[in-house]
């Protein structure tokens, strides 16, 4: 880390020196190398994007045709039905428990994977990198095996004799909730690890030294100087809980629709592809939002922290 | 320097808790491996015996091998595209002079934001528009996109941490950029040039949310087949087929983390 930085100012200078000389040979230059990319972009993430808030301004016609007549009916319709207002509602609230929760539950591994200094770090560190690769459908079908009627906790229930009948736990907003946070922990645990392995440990041994308990140790020094790193997870399980497709749709009940699979439906389900654009297009909105505002959050708090 | 302890009690807390929190994540993954063991018609837990039968009926069908082949296929396909394009973006922002750096790298970071599903319509819509059919190459098309943050992510990460000293020693020899680039900076590269495919490998191989738009039953792939047949009705080779998947997605990068340690970089700046 230290060295990085001592080195910034010497690497700068040999920067501009090779740039330099890059600038006097004009073999490659960056127009050639970054065509492609913004190209590819375009026509893959922009013009679609442009295409499909075009598409969300028409309406559906007779037999999956499209009426071309542009107008702010569909914006207005979502935004006039309570039951569409009431799935933003659901999907943002659920974010918003999701988020929490999984924050709460990965501070504490994340200090101790940032604070320790033993063999087991690597360990521990490859471990929670697991859950990224594994198959997203695998971890939340896991939850049917374990709250299916015939599932494993029904199982160890009635083995012990606590209930007789099956208890429902699947299909439920519950459920939802808990694969999501099974899902979003691995993604909160890497930030916040990042920005306490960056705590310089003089601060905390002066601190120990001087007679501070762990709890205020943690309460006063760890999660005030790791808070980028906390609102940097906080930001991203919300975002990514909140536009969770497959969860809901494995693990929830069909009546407690979220913003996802409300674009899914519309999409494959009924062929209104306007509408399903429109909503498409609010959810962007939304979470651009939800991203500015957290980000600008986050901003004044790590320059708080500094 | 001495690193900083906690006391013992405190120690004992702190370590007992992430136990349980790593617990949490790997037990309902245990289950799914466990009950694909089972030899029952009807799934019930407490599980009894040990066969393998439904690995044995799993691998019978020969859906799973159309559907294993467009996957191995598109996450082959998708994960050079994302590397190459993510390689070039990685060194014309690491190393040339330009403007609009910070707007590309805001534009090849938005498919990690924006939510799948939207991606996933948007580019249905587009392709509707253009009269596209589709097929395998809207598939890799679409994956490209979705990889090319990671590829992106991985080689910019190690751009930015080393080579340059060898590149400036190339320059000041004589060498001109494009021997410099293929010389030097390629092949100091090419660990994070594996560790990026492989990153994109596991990401596309992995991707169901906006391939559902864009898969036809002739290019369906493992994660829409093992889908379809959750909402179906679990039955016993869901478990293996989750299994497999599992044993899939997470050997590929173990790997490469075992020989490279290239990701453990990546995430942590």
């Amino acid at each position: 880390m230290d060295d990085e930085h001592g080195g910034k100012g010497a690497r700068r200078g040999s920067l501009t020196f090779a740039l330099s000389l890059l600038g006097r040979r004009h073999n490659l230059a960056p127009i050639v190398l970054v065509a492609p990319i913004v190209i590819f972009l375009l026509f893959v993430l922009v013009l679609p994007i442009a295409v499909m808030a075009e598409m969300s301004l028409y309406q559906r016609g007779q037999a999956g045709t499209i009426v071309k007549v542009m107008s702010l009916a569909n914006y207005a319709t979502f935004l006039s039905e309570p039951v569409y207002l009431k799935v933003l509602g659901n999907s943002a609230l659920i974010g918003a428990v999701v988020c929490v929760v999984t924050v709460g539950l990965s501070f504490i591994p994340a200090a101790v994977l940032g604070l320790t200094r033993s063999r087991m770090k690597n360990l521990l560190f490859i471990l929670i990198l697991i859950p990224f690769w594994t198959s997203f459908i695998v971890r939340t079908y896991a939850w049917i095996v374990l709250l299916g009627t015939n599932g494993v906790a029904n199982g160890i229930l009635r083995t012990l004799g606590v209930t007789d009948a099956p208890i429902a736990m699947l299909y439920s907003r519950g459920a939802v909730i808990l694969g999501l946070v099974h899902a979003m922990i691995p993604f909160a645990i890497v930030p916040i690890y990042a920005s306490i392995e960056r705590i310089d440990d003089s601060i905390l041994e002066a601190a120990a030294t001087l007679g501070a308990r762990p709890l205020s140790i943690f309460g006063e020094i760890i999660v005030p100087l790791s808070m980028p790193g906390i609102w940097a997870a906080g930001i991203l399980v919300f975002i990514e809980a909140m536009g969770a497709f497959i969860t809901p749709q494995l693990l929830g009940s069909a009546s407690d629709m979220m913003i996802a699979q409300l674009v899914q439906e519309r999409f494959i389900g009924s062929f209104d592809w306007p509408f399903g654009s429109a909503v498409a297009v609010i959810y962007l909105l939304f979470t651009g939002a939800a991203f500015a505002a957290l980000f600008a959050g986050r901003q004044a708090i790590s320059g708080y922290a500094r | 320097m001495k690193a900083f302890q906690f006391n013992v009690w405190t120690q004992a807390l702190l370590y007992g808790f992430t136990a349980l929190v790593y617990l949490f994540v790997f037990v309902p993954l245990f289950f799914v491996i466990y009950a694909s063991f089972d030899p029952n018609e009807i799934m019930r837990f407490p599980y009894k015996g040990f066969s393998l039968r439904w690995y044995k009926e799993f691998f019978a069908s020969p859906n799973l091998y159309i559907a294993a082949g467009n996957s191995f296929t598109l996450a082959a396909l998708s994960g050079v595209c994302a590397t190459l394009l993510g390689g070039l973006a990685a060194y014309s922002i690491a190393r040339l002079r330009w403007r609009g750096k910070v707007a590309l790298q805001v534009a090849i970071s938005a498919p990690m934001v924006i939510s799948k599903i939207v991606l996933g319509v948007a580019l249905l819509t587009f392709m509707v528009d253009l009269g596209v059919q589709r097929g395998l190459g809207s598939l890799v098309t679409l994956h490209t996109l979705l990889c090319l943050p990671f590829g992106f992510l991985v080689i910019w990460a190690r751009l930015l941490t080393s080579g340059r000293d060898y590149e400036e020693a190339a320059l000041t020899l004589g060498a001109d950029d494009i021997r410099t680039a293929f010389e030097v900076t390629v092949p100091l590269l090419g660990a994070a040039l594996l560790g990026a495919f492989l990153l994109c490998v596991t990401v596309s191989f992995d991707e169901f949310s906006a391939t559902q738009f864009l898969a036809v039953p002739r290019t369906q792939t493992m994660p829409i087949q093992i889908y379809s047949m959750i909402q179906t009705g679990v039955t016993p080779t869901v478990n293996v087929f989750a299994t497999l998947l599992t044993v899939i997605t997470v050997a590929i990068p173990l790997i490469a983390q075992m020989a490279f340690g290239v990701f453990r970089r990546t995430f942590v700046r």
